[in-house]
């Protein structure tokens, strides 16, 4: 079997696109889900980061465990607050299982979403912004 | 059959005795993060320290941008350098 290699970019990129596909979260962002938020700026919308993690080379790359910081921009916090919920509902719901990461198949076998940090921008002081963080174990 | 039954300060015994290793493995993640930024983030790669204080053993910036720089901001994606150095250090999780 020839060994699939994942980057951050294939990574960041599946997951905007699983998060976009999940309606309840399209109901509050429709398809606002980014990698890299564009200059003209719509509010809600989330942000999707790989800060960490990656193939455990113990494994032999068959295993990877990358790491997320995911983000909420919203104009108030009770906005912000109800898309972070959600976001975390529709992982906890349905992101084990297996998927399509680039064009490997890939089995989540956990997923984690960490502590929500509330709080507003530091560059924008008007923008409510609500972060947290995924952790994904995942095989080959 | 045999049982462990921890002592009532076991955690102040590990404490003590991970101390040195715990530093150690802080001087590393230090290392990291001076590497893991862009070249265009001025002085940050100078401001990051290892600490031993009332928070415990640990590693952090005094950057005046290092929040931005860690967790990026509407303008900026998060480079998350010290995050990354503690994942690198052993499997870390966000509390």
């Amino acid at each position: 079997m020839t060994l699939p290699v994942l980057t951050a970019s294939n990574w960041k990129a599946w997951l905007c696109g699983w998060l976009r596909a999940q309606p309840e979260l399209a109901a509050l962002v429709s398809t606002r889900v980014y990698s890299k938020l564009p200059a003209a700026k719509v509010w809600p919308a989330v942000r999707v980061a790989r800060t960490a993690g990656g193939p455990i080379e113990e494994t032999g790359g068959y295993l990877h465990d990358p790491l997320f910081q995911l983000d909420v921009f919203a104009d108030d916090e009770a906005t912000a607050e109800r898309v972070m919920s959600t976001l975390a509902a529709v992982v906890a719901a349905r992101l084990v299982g297996t998927h399509t990461v680039n064009t490997a198949t890939v089995t989540v076998t956990s997923a984690v979403v960490g502590p929500i940090h509330e709080g507003w921008d530091d560059t924008a002081e008007t923008v409510a912004r609500h972060r947290s963080s995924l952790r994904l174990t995942t095989h080959i | 059959m045999s049982r462990f039954v921890p002592a009532a300060n076991l955690d102040v015994v590990l404490d003590h005795a991970t101390h040195d290793d715990r530093l150690k493995v802080a001087e590393h993640m230090a290392i990291d993060a001076r590497h893991n930024v862009n070249p265009d983030t001025g002085h940050y790669a100078e401001e990051v320290q290892t600490f031993d204080d009332d928070r415990g053993v640990g590693v952090d910036a005094h950057d005046v941008a290092a929040h931005i720089i860690e967790f990026g901001s509407i303008n900026n994606a998060p480079q998350a350098p010290i995050r990354r150095a503690a994942d690198a250090a052993g499997r870390f999780e966000e509390r």
